[in-house]
């Protein structure tokens, strides 16, 4: 009994997964391709003998509008299928209706679970320049690039404070897991009139709580799994550009792999830092190895995939990198042209370590 | 004789059709135009060049493309538009509120009139939409004709290739087309510095990227790296310039002719448009023989200054503005249209705004030339 009632079960999930083309699956009314509920799947039985697909139309149910959703109708032997132009949105209702009289209307609230979250907000220090110029948000899969503003609070004691620049167009990376968000650089700026007028965004001596509700949406317009919240506390400002020369080394023995470590004495720009070194061996090719960020990004490890061997060896760095004012290994974010001369304009520059026997 | 004479005509004929044909195929800014479908990944800038192309500015796949809207019926003056909660009928059309959708640019065939928006979703699908007679239609990106090419990074740091793939993108924040440029500003995730882009137009393998370093002197002290955020083209004094607002609200100007690959042009500030506040969009106007410069902000009215006034304003501001929540240099009107996200010439004496209301409302509606 148990055993042909296995039968039937394996029998029908087989028929369920053998409709149309594989990599389509229906889930009752809706339809999931790539990812993504992309549309309506109308069987044919819920629809008249012989109908035109023409006067098929669906609405959101809450519509002032009485405007119709667009989409694409195609039609297989046994539905009707309606691409809509734009995902479909969760928790909303649609009205399907055939020649302006109602088919069925459809609940699109599927039993998700949230499955994102945030990983981390770099800087990861607690104590944060006066000046500081940038804050990453990473997450573990793509979110929704709309308003991502307005889903955070920044509170300074029990104030609300707005420290963001607002721009119209937000700054993710390409698969849209990291957002950069600046502190108003005209405020950070010295003598720019936001700055005369309004003073720092963040102040020295302050505390601050910056919230993440887990409201923000992913791409699915889901929720985040859990909200997350990062206090930190300002400290004074940073103008001073960052000096490899002053940085300290710890030199791996020869025949070994241990890691070469690189201590800034200050965290050092997240993100700039993943693609900032490169270590050249003293046939002047390039070591692979894997770079690893530690304490609150003062530090980066550098593991070799080969035993080190005697020679002198150049650690490359981009000038690009910044510390966390956004003072790069050339110039000062804010240069006072009557103090601070710019002399290196170079690309990089090479700091050299040497490995004995 | 008479019939070899006959045919010798139709020969002739066929000959300088077909000599026409390649002439205008050659000559034709869309030659190398094929058909097919882009991969757009997001529309985030929009701007019209001439016969119906419309460029779009993909920061995601760091393209340019250049659609064949086929939309070149010349029409001289324009409709009025007027929709009130234009995001909530754009959201209900594609089965989703308003709070889902962001609006990324909109833009005014200079020919048909029609505006043309572009949109994101919540799962950040780019759309491309055409207004026609206040009803929305979608403009579809499948089997068209285009052109495209990439933004790509002109200036390799080290050729040997040592540094690995980067995580920086170029978010575009505005696209103009003047004479045979596309003009490209951008914005990158990783560093609060300056992208200014000059494409040539038709794109081919062997165009010019000119890669500018903008900078503008702030009072004389401070150099400030800082990108634009719109800007647009214009002639004053005979000599072609870019205006561009920064994320910093200051109005620099820089001289066309200046913006060569690789240069570094520093800017001349001319007018301190207040804090708190950042530069939206930026349009000129026509009214009775004077031109106007129009701009929208974040968190000012519309500003208005008169070409007569950048033309005459030599000097750059050198000084910190005197008075709090005050302005300088040169002089401009601000109108009582706050929070306009979205502005475009609509016609000679029409422009139209995408102004998100004191009742909350985000409405579309045309600017007549009682507002010139």
């Amino acid at each position: 009994m148990v055993k042909s009632a296995t039968y039937v079960l394996v029998v029908l999930l087989c028929f369920s997964c053998t409709r149309d083309t594989p990599n389509r699956v229906y889930w009752d009314h809706f339809l999931f391709e790539n990812g993504k509920y992309t549309g309506f799947n109308i069987p044919n039985y819920e629809l008249p003998n012989d109908y035109n697909p023409k006067l098929i139309k669906i609405y959101l149910s809450e519509n002032q509008r009485n405007v119709s959703i667009f989409g694409n109708i195609s039609l297989t032997d046994s539905s009707l299928i309606f691409r809509t132009l734009a995902p479909l949105s969760y928790g909303m209702s649609y009205k399907v209706t055939y020649h302006d009289i109602l088919v069925n209307e459809l609940k699109f609230d599927r039993d998700l679970e949230p499955s994102t979250e945030l990983l981390g907000i770099y800087p990861s220090a607690d104590t944060l320049p006066e000046n500081l110029l940038k804050f990453y948000f990473h997450f573990s899969q793509p979110m929704s690039q709309t308003h991502s503003l307005e889903k955070l609070l920044v509170l300074s004691d029990e104030d609300t404070i707005q420290p963001f620049l607002d721009l119209p167009s937000e700054l993710w990376n390409l698969d849209r897991t990291v957002l950069t968000l600046w502190l108003d650089p005209g405020r950070i700026k010295r003598e720019l009139v936001p700055n005369r007028e309004s003073g720092n965004p963040l102040i020295k001596g302050k505390s601050y709580r910056l919230i993440v509700p887990p409201s923000w949406n992913d791409a699915q317009g889901l929720p985040l799994i859990e909200g997350y919240e990062k206090a930190f506390y300002v400290d004074e400002r940073d103008d001073e550009l960052p000096v490899p020369q002053n940085w300290k080394l710890i030199i791996p023995k020869v025949n070994s792999m241990d890691p070469l470590l690189i201590d800034f004495h200050e965290p050092l720009d997240y993100s700039l830092l993943q693609e900032s070194f490169v270590i050249i061996n003293s046939d002047s090719t390039k070591m692979e190895g894997e770079f690893e960020l530690m304490t609150n990004e003062k530090l980066l490890k550098f593991s070799p995939l080969n035993n080190w061997k005697t020679g002198e060896y150049n650690i490359l760095i981009k000038t690009k990198l910044e510390d966390l004012s956004g003072n790069n290994l050339n110039r000062p974010f804010d240069r006072d042209m009557t103090k601070v001369e710019v002399t290196n304009e170079l690309p990089f520059v090479s700091l050299g370590f040497e490995i004995g026997d | 004789m008479k019939k070899s004479k006959y045919t010798l005509f139709i020969v002739v004929l066929v000959m300088a059709i077909a000599i026409m044909a390649m002439t205008y195929k050659t000559n034709s800014i869309k030659s190398n135009f094929t058909m097919g479908t882009p991969e757009v990944q997001s529309i985030n800038a929009l701007a019209f060049g001439p016969e119906g192309i419309l460029f779009i500015g993909d920061s995601k796949s760091a393209m340019i493309y250049a659609l064949d809207t086929k939309d070149m019926e010349k029409v001289s003056e324009a409709q009025e538009v007027e929709v009130t909660k234009f995001d909530e009928l754009v959201a209900t059309s594609l089965g989703t509120t308003s709070d889902k959708i962001s609006f990324q640019d909109m833009v005014v065939n200079p020919d048909s009139k029609k505006i043309y928006f572009a949109v994101h979703t919540e799962d950040n699908t780019p759309l491309l939409f055409q207004l026609n007679n206040g009803e929305i239609q979608p403009v579809s990106l499948e089997k068209v004709s285009f052109a495209q090419t990439e933004i790509s990074n002109p200036v390799p740091e080290d050729a040997q290739d040592k540094w690995g793939r980067s995580q920086r993108v170029m978010t575009i924040s505005d696209l103009q087309y003047d004479d045979g440029k596309v003009l490209v500003s951008g914005l990158s995730n990783m560093e609060f510095g300056s992208t200014f882009r000059s494409i040539s137009f038709p794109f081919s393998d062997d165009q010019e990227h000119a890669t500018l370093e903008i900078y503008h002197a702030a009072h004389g002290q401070y150099e400030t790296h800082a990108p634009i955020q719109t800007f647009t083209t214009a002639k004053l004094n005979g000599e072609k310039y870019i205006i561009a607002s920064y994320t910093c609200t200051p109005l620099v100007l820089f001289p066309m002719n200046e913006l060569k690959s690789g240069a570094h042009v520093k800017g001349r500030t001319v007018g301190e448009m207040g804090n708190r506040n950042a530069p939206l969009d930026m349009i000129t106007m026509e009214k009775e023989g004077e031109s106007y410069l129009f701009m929208a902000n974040s968190n000012r009215p519309v500003m208005k200054v008169k070409f007569d006034d950048l033309e005459s304003y030599k000097e750059s501001l050198t000084e910190p503005v005197s008075e709090r929540f005050s302005s300088e240099g040169v002089p401009f009107i601000s109108y009582p249209m706050t929070n306009v996200l979205q502005m475009d010439k609509l016609d000679d004496k029409q422009f139209v705004l995408l102004q998100r209301k004191n009742n909350g409302d985000l409405d579309l509606w045309t600017a007549n030339d009682r507002w010139l």
